[in-house]
């Protein structure tokens, strides 16, 4: 009995010491596109300078899942991070030169088994300023989805307010959309991950799930004193309030005083400051802005 | 007159030394002649009982009395009362009949020694083969549907990932002790089990143990017991094969071969079985709100299992069983991987069972040994059309050696005590293909159990006790949790390590229990047990997404207990009818819970989930009543229903900061259906045999808050059966028969009617 036990968990010892073997990756490919439109080498450039990165990159063995584009100031930050699964991927990036005196600008491809292959160039600052004049806007409101007249919704290409049902037939121009929810007043777009309970009552037709354009408008918050956001005359303060990390896709808990950063769709820049916020559902937000031409 | 008075004397004397008489009996087997080894003999004359030797036989001395009542009983065996006249003869052999109702009758679970189910004193169901015959599963989770007291979770049918199978208001299979012919298959690291590796084709008979049997099985065992006891080999050389086609183009086959060889009482026999099972599934998702990644669940399953015994000598037994599974489940959502998300078990398990009668004590050691490896992808888009990528790579290594030694004292005592031993790793790693988060967790669990329990009867077995007590130890150790290079898209900002300390829980499980009968087989029990669980790996290691959210570990939990009060009948009006009543209360403490902490977690790009984290509830209060009525109205034809009410509730419930939080007091735990109903026909005949069954869930709750209130629902399963000959057997299994569909927890819809039609031929 006891040599049959011994033997049964010699059996079982040896059943239970299987390991894994480790795959063998070959990293995948990444180049820049190269024509006039694109940066692709060390270069000089103005602060506030606004350039094109062209990206191309493939599979060696597995499908690439990752791309990671990050800037080196002396401190190194991720400016844009996003994720697919596919054999070949084509992307074109809008960066703008920053105020630090150079830029290391790193782009990283990452396939799905880890192997990953990068590519850089160096941005130095020139003496020179690229900047470029603003638009002010001093009154700006945008009212709850419950509000008897709920302009809700904000285009910046013509700067007009749109209830839903407007919003709806308009979708290529909205990018910002207001409204009061589980994190009190906030600033979204149709990008954004908006809670569904949003659009209940008479609205769920239009929820942005059914939407065909949804543009994304991101935010950073930015502590300026009132006299200074008052003063902006171009757009160098705007460069430097939403710097070179990508931005949430919400301004939460806004209070009065407050100023945000944005970004939208094609990386255009601005500043909004709450001048005043009032009620839930029904209230509204009065904001000034200050946006790149 | 000195004369007659000395006749007198002597006529006296020689009456008195007539009067002495000695009996000789054996009691065997009445249809074999076998001897019956420690059967119990009752003399009502003498007032005295005894038990008959390993020969059968059994001697009295200087019996004064010529008559005698003799009353005898044994296991799996009809009564023998009748009265005997030494004056004819003091040599007799007492045949006793096998009793008809020997597989039902009897079981191995309840006190970890073969029982007849009259005596114990607990609420015991046994699905014997003439249940498994003919009721329709594909899966060994389908027959316990048919329990009172028992939810069986599996919305998918055999497309789910896994069921869910709770005892009496116990939410989780953690809280129910699975075993496999005697060995545990809960891991240690978490207590769940995979369904899908047990042999549903070998499956003899299912003994269901209701309310903590902790006392002599430790944790685990918290809701009950369910042993799930496997068929051996029972004539010489033979095979058999079977095929099987269903809807959802679902396709199974096995082989099985086997053999038993007998020689000089002994025996050596084996068996092999290798099957396979594959469905391209169904689409979870609901009909109205099918996307394009949507896909069907799809699975592909192996298994394989050799099983070799041998009977040593008429006493000792020793077995051996090896198990393999090896499957691959698809999630029902493809986005850019080949046939999109699935999981994948793969398991092996082997133990070893020896049993051996030494003198009067019976010994009995099962050692066994069980790795499972688990791999995960998963993809997914989330709600702000980021595509996520991640693999989940878990191992689990279970090994156990348990020893039993029983042994019978003062006539009507059976003394068991025992050791357990079993200890668990658990070793994970997640993945993340689109990001550079990389999760590592691990964990290992020792459990050391010792027990003792007394069996005994009296009044000629009218009234039967139980009294069992066991002491665990359990030790945590090695815990870690890693994160490297996190993103955000686990929610860590930067590298963690951490390492958690070493921790132990100990228990005392006691049980007291006792079965009057009453009138005849009419009977009454009431007993009073504790159960004792202790905090699961997974949940003392692991933070991470989960389906509904993001958890933390939380290393400071603390073992829950149970405590239940039962009391219960079981009357047989007549032959042909059996009813059975349970109503049970039992009291939680510390019971483990998945709660809402009230944050949430920014998982990157302002998708937030909801933190939960395992804790202990102060104490959970549940009410539970069970009514089985089963009626024979004749060989062929045969009537069972249940019901079953349970109501387990939050009583109340202190926050980390040991502030009492009202909100979930009162509260329902959640997935645990407050009403069940089921009921089945079956009619065997000459032409087809038929089997009707309908199975009610009732109400429940699908949060902690209960604010979502799942649907209730019902099915029809219907089964035909037929033989063609000695060789050929059919089987047409309609499971929901009435294509009722519902949610689920998760928002998936379920299977809707399948259909399996299966063909085995047998040599």
């Amino acid at each position: 009995m006891i040599k049959n036990l011994v033997l049964f968990l010699i059996f079982s010892l040896i059943l239970l010491s299987c390991k894994r073997e480790s795959p063998i990756n070959l990293p995948p490919h990444i180049e820049f596109k190269k024509s006039p439109a694109y940066i692709t080498t060390d270069s000089t450039v103005a602060f506030g300078k606004l350039l094109k990165v062209g990206i191309i990159a493939e599979k060696a063995l597995v499908n690439i899942t990752n791309i990671l584009i990050q800037v080196d100031t002396g401190v190194l930050v991720t400016a844009f991070d996003t994720s697919f699964n596919t054999d070949y991927f084509e992307y074109d990036y809008l960066l703008r030169k920053s105020q630090a005196e150079e830029e290391k600008w790193i782009f990283t491809i990452r396939d799905r088994d880890g192997a990953e292959q990068s590519i850089s160039f160096v941005l130095k600052k020139s003496t020179f300023n690229d900047f470029s004049p603003i638009l002010t806007f001093d009154s700006i409101v945008l009212k709850g989805r419950l509000n008897p007249d709920p302009k809700s919704f904000l285009s910046l290409s013509d700067f007009s307010t749109y209830t839903l049902a407007e919003a709806y037939n308009n979708q290529e121009n909205i990018d910002i959309f207001y409204y009061y929810g589980p994190e009190n007043h906030t600033m979204a777009s149709p990008g954004a991950n908006v809670e569904p309970d949003i659009f209940t009552g008479a609205t769920p037709a239009y929820k942005f799930d059914f939407w065909a354009v949804r543009n994304t408008t991101r935010y950073k918050i930015f502590e300026v004193p009132k006299a200074t956001f008052d003063a902006i005359s171009n757009d160098s303060l705007l460069i430097i309030a939403y710097g070179v990390e990508e931005g949430k896709r919400k301004a939460k808990e806004l209070v009065n005083g407050q100023v945000y950063s944005f970004a939208d769709k094609t990386s255009r820049l601005g500043l909004f400051r709450v001048i005043d916020i009032s009620g839930k559902d029904s209230g509204y937000i009065h904001m000034d802005m200050k946006i790149q031409e | 007159m000195k004369k007659w008075l000395f006749s007198l004397i002597l006529l006296l004397a020689t009456s008195f030394t007539y009067a002495q008489n000695n009996l000789i009996g054996q009691v065997v087997n009445a249809e074999t002649g076998e001897a019956l080894q420690h059967a119990h003999i009752y003399i009502k004359e003498l007032n005295r009982g005894l038990l008959s030797n390993d020969t059968g036989f059994f001697f009295l001395k200087e019996i004064e009395s010529n008559k005698l009542s003799v009353y005898i009983s044994y296991v799996g065996f009809t009564e023998f009362n009748q009265q005997i006249d030494l004056s004819i003869g003091n040599t007799y052999s007492f045949p006793l009949s096998p009793s008809a109702f020997t597989s039902s009758t009897y079981v191995v679970t309840a006190t970890r020694n073969k029982q007849e189910v009259s005596m114990i004193p607990a609420r015991v169901d046994v699905i014997d083969e003439e249940r498994i015959k003919s009721q329709s599963a594909s899966n060994t989770d389908n027959y316990l549907q048919s329990v009172s007291g028992i939810y069986v979770n599996r919305s998918g049918g055999i497309f789910s990932r896994n069921a869910s199978v709770s005892l009496r208001g116990l939410s989780s299979s953690a809280r129910t002790l699975i075993l496999l012919d005697g060995v545990p298959l809960n891991h240690a690291s978490g207590g769940t089990i995979n369904w899908h590796m047990i042999p549903v084709q070998d499956i003899r008979k299912i003994e269901i143990i209701k309310g903590p049997a902790s006392a002599i099985y430790g944790m685990n065992a918290m809701g009950g017991v369910i042993n799930i006891l496997t068929n051996s080999p029972e004539s010489g050389l033979g095979a058999e094969a079977e095929f099987g086609f269903g809807n959802f183009n679902t396709s199974a086959h096995r082989i099985t071969v086997s053999n038993l060889h007998e020689f000089n009482k002994k025996n050596l026999y084996w068996s092999f079985n290798v099957s396979n099972k594959k469905g391209d599934g169904y689409f979870v998702t609901p009909d109205n709100l099918l996307d394009w990644y949507d896909a069907p669940l799809s699975i592909r399953e192996t298994k394989a299992s050799i099983k070799v015994g041998s009977k040593l000598s008429p006493s000792s037994h020793i077995e051996n069983n090896f198990f393999y599974y090896d499957d691959i489940r698809f999630s029902g959502n493809e986005f850019y991987e080949p046939r999109g998300s699935f999981e994948k078990f793969n398991t092996l398990q082997n133990s070893l069972n020896y049993s051996s009668l030494f003198g009067k004590t019976q010994i009995d050691v099962v050692a066994f040994a069980h790795q499972e490896n688990y791999y995960r992808l998963n993809e997914n888009i989330n709600n702000t059309e980021l595509y996520k990528l991640s693999e989940t790579f878990h191992k689990k290594d279970d090994i156990g050696l348990f020893l039993k030694v029983n042994r019978r004292f003062f006539k009507n005592h059976i003394v068991t005590s025992g050791i357990d031993l079993k200890e668990g790793l658990y070793d994970g790693k997640v993945i993340y293909r689109t990001t550079t988060d990389i999760l590592n967790y691990q964990g290992n669990m020792l459990f050391a159990g010792i027990y003792a329990q007394d069996e005994f009867s009296l009044w000629k077995n009218k009234l039967s006790f139980n009294l069992g007590l066991r002491f665990d130890h359990v030790v945590f150790s090695d815990g870690a949790f890693g994160v490297e290079n996190p993103t955000g898209e686990t929610g860590f900002i930067d590298n963690e390590s951490e390492k958690y300390s070493t921790k132990n829980w100990q228990s005392f499980s006691p049980k007291v229990g006792f079965r009057y009968k009453f009138w005849k087989s009419n009977s009454f029990y009431a007993s009073v047990s504790k159960g004792f669980m202790p905090p699961k790996t997974d949940d003392l290691v692991r933070s991470g997404k989960i389906s509904k959210g993001f958890k933390i570990a939380n290393s400071e939990l603390q073992a829950e207990t149970l405590t239940n009060y039962e009391a219960g009948f079981s009357l047989n009006p007549s032959k042909k009818i059996n009813i059975k009543t349970s109503f049970y209360k039992s009291f939680g403490k510390n019971f483990l819970y998945l709660l809402q902490t009230g944050d949430s977690i920014d998982m990157g790009d302002d998708t937030y989930r909801q933190i939960y984290k395992r804790r202990n509830i102060a104490e959970v209060e549940i009410s539970g009543f069970e009514i089985d009525l089963n009626y024979t109205f004749s060989k062929a034809l045969n009537f069972q229903a249940n019901y079953t009410f349970s109501q387990p509730i939050i009583s109340a419930y202190k926050d980390d900061e040991q502030q009492t939080n009202s909100s979930l007091v009162g509260k329902y735990l959640a997935e645990t259906p407050f009403q069940q109903v089921f009921s089945s026909i079956c009619w065997n005949n000459k032409i087809v045999n038929t089997s009707v069954s309908y199975n009610l869930i009732g109400k429940q709750f699908a949060d902690d808050l209960n604010e979502f209130e799942l649907q209730r629902y019902y099915l029809i399963d219907l089964r035909f059966s037929r033989n063609f000959g000695n060789h050929i057997s059919t089987n047409l299994d309609i499971q929901n028969i009435l294509n009722q569909k519902y949610l689920d927890r998760k928002g998936n819809q379920s299977i809707g009617r399948f259909v399996l039609l299966s063909i085995q031929y047998k040599i």
